[in-house]
């Protein structure tokens, strides 16, 4: 496979522009009393000014660099999220100008993405993660008049569902992650196929290079420079090397001062003296595909992909919110990966800034986000036809929700919602439904947070597992009925 | 290479009516894959019933009695020989002898080619400590005397070499590290983790540390048990199983009391396979481990190990690369949890990097070759 006289790689480099809707972690219910807009108590408050902050640190610098480096002849390709662009609209177009002179190159190429960096490709039902591709080609033509077809798929892993989604909207490749998922399978460093869909998958020790390990001092490698990596990536065996990167490394994750943004001058030049050639993904996409890759089917349910208990009960209340909040606007902002991405201690960064935090702040981050959620939800089920049958489906804050425990110790999760409790009923153990149902705990919980006094009082007595769910069950699929 | 005529001599077997530890599996395996090349492999031990022929191994069961462990061994040694004389025509070539349950029998037919192997020593067993009682002395007696009258030794790994070299005075040219093979295909299943979690009230998408093994002192399951305060201290929804039995338990299940632990004792090997397949991360918490197969079963199904740094272990671990090693303390022991548990992408990574290792050690066909090679040198001679 490798070999001394074997031809270098060529190199796929993708930046991946985007801009989180922050939550506002210190957002209480009764903050909000009486307040029309209620996105300001939900976000960062003061989302303008550290925007701003993010583009003169990097989006600015990173961007003149970058059309030097396009003027020069280097290709690359970038993915710009709607709600970047949106805000940039409105508050700073001197800098969407800058980014379009980028977007409207020769040299770059526009990759597709889910308009609100979403989450939506986890759901079990794709019509949200369809609209916003489909939102986000409108956006692209629209601003810079491209249609991409090839599609940034590296937050979470891609599954049957999704690639056949993007093959419905035109997407005629994907760059999909590295490090978890099917593109774990085999040696990141050729083009696959999956399901018929070709796929690049990112090379994510050469990506964490750039994006963790560059500024360490204690990396046995620092400090990096571009001839070196260059000369990293021509040694590397296979057909094309992906390098999907977070924009705001250059210059916000990683300081200016460490010298990031000369390393980004200087690579272009350093990849093509060791005979590494810089293609588009939708060029390399072409290329003759190594295998189908993800034959082997994960098994069903969330397990293909690693999420903690925390990001699992945030993705299925969002999924149930979709149906509930009334302002999309603030659904989608809900969507964000940036969110999930926080409720886990350690996520894979392959391109991505660092992410290592402790459970109280996985914890905290949680918290803030299901108060906010289910806030919306609350403030949403008044203008709904059946304000009753809204609030008892919606989600609740941590203090809130249903933590199951035995004589001796708590279980370790906890219910955030009545379809979280049907489904949790699933495997709680014996001794635990006892307990609960001795104390009535399961009616009391039902009758006083989620506020269904029929349910409560219809499950008061039954203390049979298999009773228990189908009778929470069969009431959510009645509510659900009534709002629809 | 000409097909031999092989004698087994262990205590137990998979095949066998008595209740099994480690012994029998290693002992098993070895003769069931000689016995697949071609050799004629006669395996004595214990059982009831009839002299029966399984995978192509010649089983010949004895019920001996005694009122203790030694005199039980003293009596089962002699029926073995009873019946291994009643198949020696023609000749066996070579005898081999497994831990010093059977060293009696190597007494009676010490003028053979024998070969002896050290499973574990009696001061392995007990946690690297010496015992004054009188079982202690006179267990530990037959091993020195095992591996001084064997034409050779072997031991599953350097460590259990320098430990006899240093106990027993064996000679270092006598002595041979043959590691435990292993059959990886059988340790590697799909199964949904979520759903063998669920079966144990866990929620499936909360990470479980798995401890194998008998709950006894050698093992340190105490060791994993006072780590888990300090384990929880920092991540909140780890989930302990102990699958095993032994004395500990009840002290053990006296220190669970309010944490996550469930106890789950003797478990089936379908079962265990489920469980190794599903669990996050393999605890092995050992004072003192010869060998370790729990590591290499754990690395068979990719699963990640934290291993304290003694025996087998210490040796079989590249850390950082297919596992983590600590120090024999429930801090360190701690600590190496929480280092990986919070990274699934890194575990992943160490569990594929162990069963690369499997695959070059410590497969059965390379293990068995290297015993073979001990075989010829035996029956060379060249080893006087």
């Amino acid at each position: 496979m490798t070999g001394e006289d074997s031809n270098p790689p060529a190199v796929c480099l993708g930046f991946d522009i985007h801009y989180p809707c922050y939550l506002n972690p210190g957002f209480r219910p009764d903050m909000v009393k009486g307040k029309r807009n209620l996105k300001d108590s939900y976000f960062n408050p003061d989302a303008k000014e550290d925007f701003r902050r993010i583009i003169d640190r990097s989006f600015t610098p990173a961007t003149e660099i970058l059309l030097d480096l396009l003027d020069d002849g280097l290709k690359c390709a970038i993915s710009i999220s709607g709600v970047v662009v949106e805000r940039l609209e409105a508050w700073y177009p001197e800098t969407l100008e800058l980014l379009s002179r980028v977007a409207t190159h020769r040299n770059a190429e526009v990759l597709a993405a889910t308009y609100y960096h979403s989450v939506a490709g986890q759901f079990s039902d794709l019509t949200e993660f369809s609209d916003e591709v489909r939102m986000h080609c409108d956006l692209m033509n629209e601003h810079f008049s491209v249609t991409p077809t090839t599609f940034a798929h590296t937050d979470y892993p891609i599954t049957p569902a999704t690639a056949r989604a993007l093959t419905g909207a035109g997407i005629r490749a994907a760059i999909i992650e590295g490090s978890e998922g099917a593109g774990a399978e085999r040696d990141p460093n050729y083009t696959y196929t999956y399901r018929g869909l070709p796929v690049l998958v990112t090379h994510c020790d050469l990506s964490d290079d750039i994006a963790v390990r560059f500024p360490w001092r204690e990396w046995d490698r620092w400090p990096l420079m571009a001839d070196r990596y260059a000369g990293w990536v021509a040694a590397s065996p296979g057909d094309c090397i992906t390098l999907f990167l977070d924009y705001r490394i250059f210059g916000d994750a990683i300081d200016p001062a460490t010298g990031i943004l000369e390393f980004l001058r200087a690579l272009p030049s350093a990849l093509a003296a060791e005979g590494v050639t810089a293609v588009h993904p939708s060029d390399a996409a072409r290329a003759t595909p190594h295998g189908e890759i993800g034959k082997t089917a994960a098994p069903p349910g969330p397990q293909g992909c690693q999420r903690t208990i925390l990001q699992q009960s945030a993705l299925e209340a969002l999924e149930q919110a979709g149906g509930l909040v009334t302002d999309p606007e603030v659904w989608r902002c809900l969507l964000d990966t940036d969110h999930i991405r926080r409720m886990a201690m350690r996520s894979v960064s392959c391109g991505r800034p660092l992410h290592a935090v402790s459970h109280q702040a996985t914890y905290d981050h949680f918290a803030s986000f299901m108060r906010i959620l289910s806030d919306a939800e609350e403030r949403s089920s008044a203008s709904t036809r059946f304000p009753s049958a809204a609030l008892a489906l919606r989600c609740v804050p941590p203090e809130k929700a249903f933590s199951f425990s035995s004589h001796e110790r708590p279980v370790g999760y906890a219910a955030h919602s009545l379809q979280e409790l049907a489904s949790m009923l699933e495997f709680v153990p014996d001794d635990v439904i006892r307990y609960h149902v001795e104390r009535e705990d399961f009616s009391r919980w039902i009758d006083q947070v989620i506020g269904d006094g029929k349910l409560a009082g219809k499950i008061r007595s039954v203390s049979d597992r298999i009773r228990l769910q189908s009778t929470i069950q069969k009431r959510i699929g009645k509510l659900w009925k009534r709002l629809s | 290479m000409e097909t031999l005529k092989l004698a087994f001599f262990c205590w137990e077997s998979l095949h066998s009516t008595f209740k099994v530890g480690g012994l029998a599996p290693a002992a098993t395996e070895l003769a069931e894959n000689l016995a697949r090349m071609g050799h004629e492999v006669h395996f004595f031990t214990r059982g009831e019933g009839g002299d029966a022929t399984i995978n192509d191994v010649h089983y010949h069961y004895c019920l001996p009695y005694g009122d203790n462990i030694v005199e039980y061994c003293r009596t089962m040694s002699t029926m073995l020989v009873k019946a291994f004389r009643a198949c020696d025509t023609p000749a066996f070539d070579i005898l081999h002898f497994h831990d010093w349950h059977v060293v009696e029998a190597m007494h009676l037919l010490r003028d053979r080619n024998t070969v002896f192997s050290y499973h574990s020593t009696e001061y392995g067993r007990h946690g690297g400590n010496f015992g004054g009682w009188w079982e202690f002395q006179e267990i530990s007696g037959k091993e020195w005397y095992g591996g001084y009258i064997a034409k050779t030794v072997t031991t599953v790994s350097n460590s259990t070499k320098t430990e006899v070299m240093w106990l027993y005075n064996v000679p270092e040219w006598k002595v041979t590290v043959v590691p435990n093979g292993i059959d990886p295909s059988a340790y590697r299943t799909m199964v949904d983790p979520g759903e063998v979690k669920k079966h144990y009230g866990i929620h499936p998408l909360a990470p479980v540390v798995l401890f194998v093994g008998r709950l006894t002192y050698q093992k340190g399951p105490d060791l994993l048990m006072q780590a888990i305060p300090r384990i929880l201290a920092t991540r909140w929804d780890v989930q302990f199983l102990f699958a095993g039995t032994g004395d500990m338990r009840g002290y053990l299940e006296g220190m669970a009391h309010g944490l996550p632990v469930q106890f789950l004792g003797y478990v089936a090997d379908t079962e265990h396979l489920r469980l190794l397949n599903a669990c996050d991360l393999v605890a092995i918490p050992s004072r003192n481990e010869p060998f370790g197969l729990v590591l290499t079963e754990a690395w068979s199904a990719e699963r990640c190990v934290v291993a304290t740094d003694v025996g087998g272990l210490s040796e079989n671990i590249d850390n950082y690369i297919n596992g983590i090693k600590v120090p024999v303390r429930p801090d360190s022991i701690a600590w190496g949890i929480c280092h990986l548990i919070d990274d699934p992408a890194y575990m992943q990574r160490l569990g594929k990097a162990g069963r690369r290792k499997v695959m070059e050690k410590f497969r059965w066909s390379v293990v068995m070759e290297r015993m073979l090679g001990v075989y010829k040198k035996v029956l060379s001679g060249s080893l006087r």
